[in-house]
């Protein structure tokens, strides 16, 4: 639990859907898109994004049921959870954003549901290690450093200024 | 309108910090803008605010609009998104001429103080005159442009958001370069002549040209990506190439000829606008800038905001009426606090005295000191039960000698913190609701007992709090014109007068400096004949700098108890997080066992102990020494290591904001249920609690940056302040000595970010 709770503070990395695109293939009557993010995936956070597609025509299709199962090759454990509109910045797609909660091989079992029609694809991907946290974070505390460093030159500037106006010769 | 329009036109990134980065902007543009268009209205015209507003709307539609959400998919969309980020929203804002509205829009200590010494630097001005030539701007725009359209580094930004932002911000960044000769926003005057700007912009057409007509003239996909993207809209990746060739193509070139036909008109016909010179010599253009100007430490209150002169704010702020309505209506939420931690269930995410105190009551106090000041004080609740202390028994005694000072609050407080961690008042309704009805009784007492306001200055521990952590509020009680106060016979101020009573404080309006002991009751406001007190801004070091004399509150520098006041509550602040994360958790429970305790009272109390007073009692002064070593110093070792104590309160209050907006933000919803609960129990019809919202909520994605950003902004105040007093004290290695006595601040930020990145007990939730 707590390693979860780290791992959604650390989370920022993994900010929308879409991302890298895993596979792209027919499974009819649909065209199936699977994307990642981020690249590469690592354990934490991840978003797995769907597009489907009606095969013949292109159109997307809004009202599909879109779960993702995933299995970790190494331990056996499991991850199910559901990809949805409401969950995608890009609202043609489905989209989920979970935790892998560890690094390593996983297979990944995509299913698809739409009225009488039902699809599973599947795919892998391999979680590399989590970043440390210090390379998720320093974004964040660069501006203090910065914001020295400028008050630093500030007061340099503010200095020399003072010294070259004692400096100039008294004209009265 | 059909279900894909509608999916597409929702398809937003609601990212908040571009969001809050274009408010505040445009609302620093708006504040310069309003004053210069009074001032130059033919030069300032309305327009020019619009122009600010659309550019900024341009830059922000590109990121934010579902052109991002498609980016990823259609190569157009991605380019129109490039189209609108070099060359629509750049020149957008550079017609609004926002140098100076920008500056002036700024306050006037950021814009003389901080931002002067460098807009007056001959560095500076040679450097920012390098890169503002033709030539530089010119090279790199093109260099951008072909570079980050390169398959390697074009795939980089679409894989990684990190590098993706980093490209916009280039493109935005050198667009404003390429832009700035052609606009020539005022004040600065040309380098080349008007004529030379026609060559200048048939180049970049000439370059956009080749460019796009590669995007649409060749047969084969350029990007990996959008190769292996589906057919959206039934769109193949060639078509989508050429579509994004021919928007760059089209949108490039009306932006680049389209002042070279007004740059030709203007030169055919000279008298129809004045066209500029450039500037003769080689060295940079000297711009007047009229924002710069003389500092100095005590400022006039002119130029101020004053938050009593706002409209509906001021009046209602200055209101003694309105200020006993409000404390009417919080005393009834602490007897509604008070009976239900007595009589509801005793499990604190479900009872009002488990989450109001403790979660949205610490969070909206902790917001008020960040933005304005001591609010709790104005709004307290105690005040009614010390009023009534008063009117029954008109007390003359004066708080006694012996303990008038700070030693008596410091250690109630230190009491209250241990208290809070080892009892876990927190999770007790019924422990908090005796502390509640005890705080009442002690108001009521020694108010009874002694006159002024004894109980808020000399025990109040929650004041207390209140009086050290707005020292590094932005706002101040203050005087608004000194020579007012020259003139002024009567001291109502502080003695009182028709207008109300004076300061129950005993601080003198004209001699009283920050928000030391200032409960901002408004007493000296209504009583001042002169209506000569306002609620000012200042800077937020001011008050942990300033050592000097200050009325009744003394030396300040050389005040212990308040320094000792000040410390505690520093490193209380990070005692009371590290109380309630993880590993410091498993340590005590660790601890505990090794020992054979059966709780961790004694762990507990000696992490209290060993950070709010063993740490800062070897640390300050040790540090302090070392500096003194150093640098020959002007001071004692006892008073500076007082003034590094203060000088630390920015960090302290940090901690405090980011781990009482942790639990404001992750238990803000649980407000809901637990009213419900509350109107079911007393027989009303609220529905059915929705105990979803007091659970299970995940931390939301901005909390950590925010806390960090919070973090960083204590650190640089703390940094500031410090060197600050070190200049004040040394005039022989400032540097050194401020590095020096900086350590317990970076010291103070790490184990900070230590602690936000840490699982943190979810208080004020109930856990699934």
């Amino acid at each position: 639990m707590k390693r979860l709770l780290l791992i959604l503070l650390l989370a920022t990395a993994a900010h929308a859907d879409s991302g890298l695109i895993r596979l792209s293939e027919t499974a009819s009557p649909w065209q199936v898109t699977v994307m990642t993010d981020p690249t590469p995936i690592r354990e934490g956070l991840v978003d797995i994004s769907v597009l489907i597609q009606d095969a013949k025509s292109d159109a997307a299709v809004l009202d599909a049921a879109v779960m993702l199962k995933l299995k970790h090759a190494q331990s056996g454990l499991t991850v199910s959870t559901e990809a949805t509109r409401q969950q995608a910045v890009n609202r043609l797609l489905y989209a989920a954003k979970f935790i892998v909660p560890a690094a390593g091989e996983w297979t990944v079992e995509t299913h698809i549901e739409h009225g009488d029609d039902a699809q599973v694809i599947a795919w892998s991907f391999t979680a590399a290690n989590p970043l440390p946290p210090l390379a998720v974070i320093w974004p964040w505390l660069l501006p203090a450093v910065l914001a020295i460093a400028v008050y630093a030159a500030n007061q340099r500037l503010r200095q020399s200024r003072g010294a070259a106006q004692r400096d100039q010769p008294n004209e009265h | 309108m059909s279900d894909v329009t509608r999916a597409i036109l929702s398809s937003w990134t609601i990212d908040p910090w571009p969001l809050v980065l274009a408010v505040v902007s445009i609302a620093i543009y708006w504040r310069g803008w309003r004053g210069l268009s009074r001032t130059q209205p033919k030069r300032f015209g309305r327009w020019r605010l619009t122009a600010f507003i659309a550019g900024v709307f341009a830059c922000w539609v590109a990121i934010a609009s579902p052109l991002d959400a498609f980016g990823g998919l259609l190569l157009q969309v991605h380019m129109t998104q490039h189209v609108l980020l070099m060359m629509i929203g750049p020149p957008l804002l550079l017609l609004s001429y926002p140098g100076i509205p920008l500056l002036r829009g700024l306050p006037r200590t950021a814009r003389r103080e901080w931002l002067g010494p460098f807009l007056a630097a001959p560095t500076v001005r040679r450097w920012f005159h390098f890169i503002t030539h033709p030539i530089f701007g010119l090279s790199l725009f093109i260099v951008a442009t072909w570079l980050w359209h390169v398959p390697v580094m074009y795939e980089l930004g679409l894989r990684s958001s990190f590098w993706h932002e980093v490209e916009h911000g280039i493109f935005l960044g050198t667009a404003l370069l390429f832009w700035w000769p052609v606009i020539q926003p005022w004040p600065s005057t040309p380098t080349w002549p008007r004529w030379m700007l026609i060559p200048y912009l048939l180049v970049a057409d000439v370059q956009n040209t080749v460019f796009s007509a590669i995007f649409v003239f060749i047969n084969t996909p350029i990007y990996g990506t959008y190769a292996a993207s589906p057919a959206l809209f039934s769109i193949d990746a060639l078509d989508d190439q050429a579509t994004a060739g021919a928007i760059m193509w089209v949108v490039g070139s009306s932006t680049f000829l389209l002042p070279v036909g007004l740059i030709i008109r203007r030169l055919l016909t000279p008298n129809l606008v004045p066209v500029p010179t450039p500037a003769s010599g080689k060295t940079p253009v000297d711009i007047s800038l009229t924002v710069l100007g003389d500092s100095s430490s005590r400022r006039p209150a002119h130029g101020r905001s004053d938050l009593l002169r706002m409209p509906i704010l001021g009046p209602a702020l200055g209101s003694l009426r309105f200020r006993r309505a409000v404390q009417w209506v919080m005393l009834g939420i602490a007897a509604a606090i008070v009976l239900d931690g007595f009589l509801g269930p005793q499990m604190s995410p479900m009872n009002l005295a488990g989450i109001l105190p403790w979660t949205h009551w610490r969070g909206f106090v902790v917001i008020a000191l960040l933005v304005a000041g001591n609010a709790f004080c104005w709004t307290c609740p105690f005040m009614i039960p010390r009023e009534l202390g008063k009117r029954l028994f008109n007390p003359t005694r004066r708080w006694p000698r012996a303990i008038r000072s700070k030693w008596l609050a410091a250690s109630l407080l230190l009491v209250y913190l241990w208290a809070y961690e080892v009892f876990s008042l927190w999770d007790s309704p019924w422990w908090t609701a005796w502390v509640v009805l005890g705080y009442f009784a002690a108001a009521f007492l020694v108010d009874a007992f002694f006159r002024g306001a004894a109980f808020c200055r000399w025990v109040c521990p929650i004041g207390q709090f209140h009086f050290i952590e707005s020292m590094a509020s932005p706002r101040e009680v203050a005087i608004r014109d000194a020579d007012v106060c020259k003139s002024c016979t009567t001291h109502d101020c502080i003695r009182g007068g028709p207008g109300g009573r004076g300061c129950e404080l005993d601080l003198y309006l004209p001699s009283k400096q920050g928000n030391l002991d200032c409960t901002w009751c408004m007493d000296c406001v209504r009583a001042c004949p002169h209506d000569n007190v306002g609620v000012l801004t200042r800077n937020m070091t001011d008050d942990v700098v300033f050592g000097g004399w200050r009325g009744a509150l003394g030396q300040i520098g050389s005040r212990v108890d308040l320094a000792a006041l000040a410390t505690l509550l520093t490193f209380g602040a990070f005692a009371n997080a590290l109380g309630m994360v993880g590993p410091v958790l498993d340590f005590e429970d660790g601890f505990a066992a090794s020992l054979g305790l059966a709780s961790s009272l004694i762990p507990a109390s000696l992490v209290l102990i060993v950070v709010t007073c063993l740490l800062p009692l070897i640390v300050l002064p040790v540090v302090a020494w070392i500096a003194m070593r150093v640098s020959a110093m002007d001071i004692g070792l006892r008073n500076l290591s007082c003034r590094l104590a203060f000088a630390l309160v920015p960090i302290g209050f940090s901690m405090w904001v980011v781990h009482m907006l942790f639990h404001f933000f992750t238990s803000l919803g649980t407000i809901v249920p637990v009213t419900q609960r509350v109107v079911i129990d007393l027989g009303g019809n609220a529905g059915d609690p929705a105990w979803i919202l007091a659970c299970c909520l995940n931390v939301p994605d901005w909390l950590l940056p925010l806390e960090l950003l919070l973090l960083d902004l204590g650190l640089v105040l703390s940094v500031v302040a410090i060197h600050q007093v070190t200049r004040t004290v040394t005039q022989r290695r400032t540097a050194a000595a401020a590095v020096i006595l900086s350590i317990p601040a970076v010291a103070l930020l790490i184990l900070g970010v230590w602690i936000v990145l840490q699982p943190m007990q979810m208080r004020g939730t109930i856990l699934p």
